[in-house]
């Protein structure tokens, strides 16, 4: 048993994650308290860019809620779920507040949406297989009433068009702000999930809950219409090709090579994943804002944490393969959706998610490159 | 008068046993086609249910879910027969209510262009372009599977079938309704070309009595 297995279970048995907002990452301003820094947050765009947005709308084939959510998900133990899924097959893991839940994409691929709720809290938790993104939302409006969300069977940039069942809003996924309807505008709360393979969570010996195929709706699961991200015959995500229009391109990476999208302020990253998968901790900068973009060797995933406590910025390297360093000698682990560090001191993760190049620059154009 | 002929054709059609036997079977072979075009009959070892198969599972609030659309003519299945391991078919009532018509048109259309072919008088070809009219109605299941699509007949011909959507089962219907009735009047032409006493025919004496002999 590795180190990342021991502070993932301690995150889990002994609840560390007390403080609030350490996997929320969309909170209002930066601060620093209790011993931890949060990231400056996604800020809104522009109305033009929006309706930019908004004009750009297409058909993705389905009507609206032709792909059904997920409305009242029920969760199974792991070996519950190994009649389904293969040790490649991926699954995206949530830590949110003292909760750890396992949301199986060949699952998710036949609903796009779970409107959950976690830790007493209403989270959606969506998934566009045309983007390959993952992520997790707060539903809840400016004025604090709950947000759940279903399909539009539209698309921006080829991405999952949502719409809020409260309003009629439309919010495309990648973007996590409304561009049309009365939430036009408002932005909705990220939270980061990490993608890993089957055989690599269970590896883990976490005994967290997962989503059930029992999704009140019939369908093919264990099949993914779009191809495989596994194997030789990968189907849509193993080509280049587009299916769906998109704003804008750009050929600095393969259309659909995946890149971890860090929003800071009005500022964008795309880190590529392949390339941060080879270092132990990547150190960034983005709006003035220090980050580390760090490899979880267990599950084989790239999260993005802030690296700067109150006034002191930190700079990290790998140590053992297990854990980081800092500049002087301390050494941080990562428990769940943070990093520690040597006096209990916690580095909270930045706004970010794993997508498809070509979908991330479509939204993104003025996006930073790592 | 017009339609007491075109069914007594129809019925004279599905009276010869071969002609029954091949309408059935076509009929068949195009509602396993249109169930498997939906996505509603899966043949993958992936796709499995937890236990033995067979099994059988239904969802509890069939009535309601019975009639949610999911694609252009496609509804949301309400059961499952997971008949053998790879082997699965999802049940959508208003599907195979749409499939069932199609393959009765189908069958229909394959009795009533073999018969106009035996009551020819010289050899001709067989009217199977009236099939084509088939086609469409396989494509609007489809849509819930764009990539699979795309992946198969490209991305801008996928776009395409998405923006007709609606129209590719009326249009099946129509040209299969329409490819139908000129079959039987093609064999009622030949009948009477033929110079069999259409009264003959109208009285139900309807064993196809060629005057030979002239």
């Amino acid at each position: 048993m590795d180190m990342r297995q021991i502070t993932r279970r301690r995150f889990l048995e002994l609840s560390v994650v007390g403080a609030t907002g350490l996997a929320a990452t969309g909170v209002v301003r930066a601060r620093t308290a209790g011993g931890q820094s949060e990231p400056t947050p996604a800020s809104p765009m522009s109305t033009k860019r929006l309706e930019r947005f908004a004009e750009s709308i297409v058909s993705g084939g389905p009507p609206k809620d032709g792909i059904p959510a997920i409305d009242d998900p029920r969760f199974v133990p792991a070996e519950d779920m190994d009649y389904l899924l293969k040790p490649e097959d991926r699954v995206f893991v949530l830590h949110y507040r003292q909760e750890v839940r396992v949301y199986p994409q060949l699952v998710l691929v036949w609903h796009e949406i779970v409107n959950d709720r976690v830790a007493g809290e209403q989270l959606s938790v969506t998934y566009c297989p045309l983007t390959g993104s993952a992520i997790a939302f707060k539903g809840r409006a400016p004025d604090g009433a709950p947000l759940t969300f279903g399909t539009s069977g539209k698309l921006v940039n080829s991405n999952l068009l949502m719409y809020d069942r409260q309003t009629d809003s439309q919010w495309p996924q990648m973007l996590g702000q409304a561009i049309s309807g009365s939430l036009g505008g408002t932005i909705l709360e990220e939270i980061p999930l990490s993608w890993t393979t089957w055989e690599r969570w269970k590896a883990q010996g976490v005994s967290a809950p997962v989503l059930s195929a029992q999704s009140g709706h019939l369908r093919g699961y264990g099949e993914d219409p779009y191809g495989a991200y596994a194997g030789s015959n990968q189907g849509y995500y193993g080509n280049a090709d587009l299916i769906f229009p998109v704003l804008d391109e750009n050929d600095r990476f393969e259309p659909k090579e995946v890149v971890i999208g860090v929003k800071v302020g009005e500022d964008r990253l795309a880190i590529p994943k392949e390339a941060a998968l080879q270092k132990d901790a990547w150190n960034l900068t983005l709006a003035n804002q220090p980050l580390v973009a760090l490899r979880d060797p267990a599950l084989e995933s790239v999260g993005v944490f802030s690296r700067q406590l109150g006034n002191q910025t930190f700079s990290f390297e790998g140590r053992d393969g297990d854990s980081l360093q800092d500049q002087d000698g301390g050494v941080w682990h990562q428990v769940g959706p943070v990093l520690e560090g040597p006096g209990g001191e916690r580095l909270p993760s930045a706004t970010f998610y794993d997508a498809m190049w070509f979908a991330w620059y479509a939204f993104f154009p003025h996006t930073q490159i790592a | 008068m017009a339609l007491s002929v075109s069914g007594q054709i129809l019925a004279q059609a599905l009276r010869r046993s071969r002609l029954r036997l091949i309408a059935l079977a076509a009929g068949l072979v195009y509602l396993l086609l249109y169930v498997y075009s939906l996505g509603h009959l899966v043949i993958d070892r992936n796709v499995t249910v937890p236990g033995e198969t067979p099994a059988f599972v239904a969802v509890p609030d069939w009535t309601s879910k019975s009639f949610e659309r999911v694609g252009g003519v496609s509804f949301e299945p309400i059961a499952a027969l997971y008949l053998a391991p790879g082997l699965t078919l999802f049940i959508a009532p208003v599907n195979l209510l749409i499939g069932a018509t199609l393959a009765s048109l189908i069958a229909l259309n394959v009795a009533t262009a073999a018969y106009a072919l035996t009551v020819a008088r010289s050899c001709r070809r067989l009217p199977w372009t009236g099939l084509l009219g088939s086609l469409p109605a396989l494509l609007t299941g489809f849509v819930c599977c764009v990539p699979t699509v795309a992946l198969v007949l490209g991305a801008n011909l996928a776009l395409a079938i998405i923006s007709v959507q609606m129209f590719l089962l009326p249009v099946s219907l129509a040209s299969l309704v329409i490819s139908l009735g000129w079959n039987i009047r093609r064999a009622r032409k030949e009948l009477v070309e033929g110079s069999i006493s259409l009264s003959v025919f109208e009285s139900g004496n309807v064993g196809l009595q060629r005057r030979h002999g002239q």
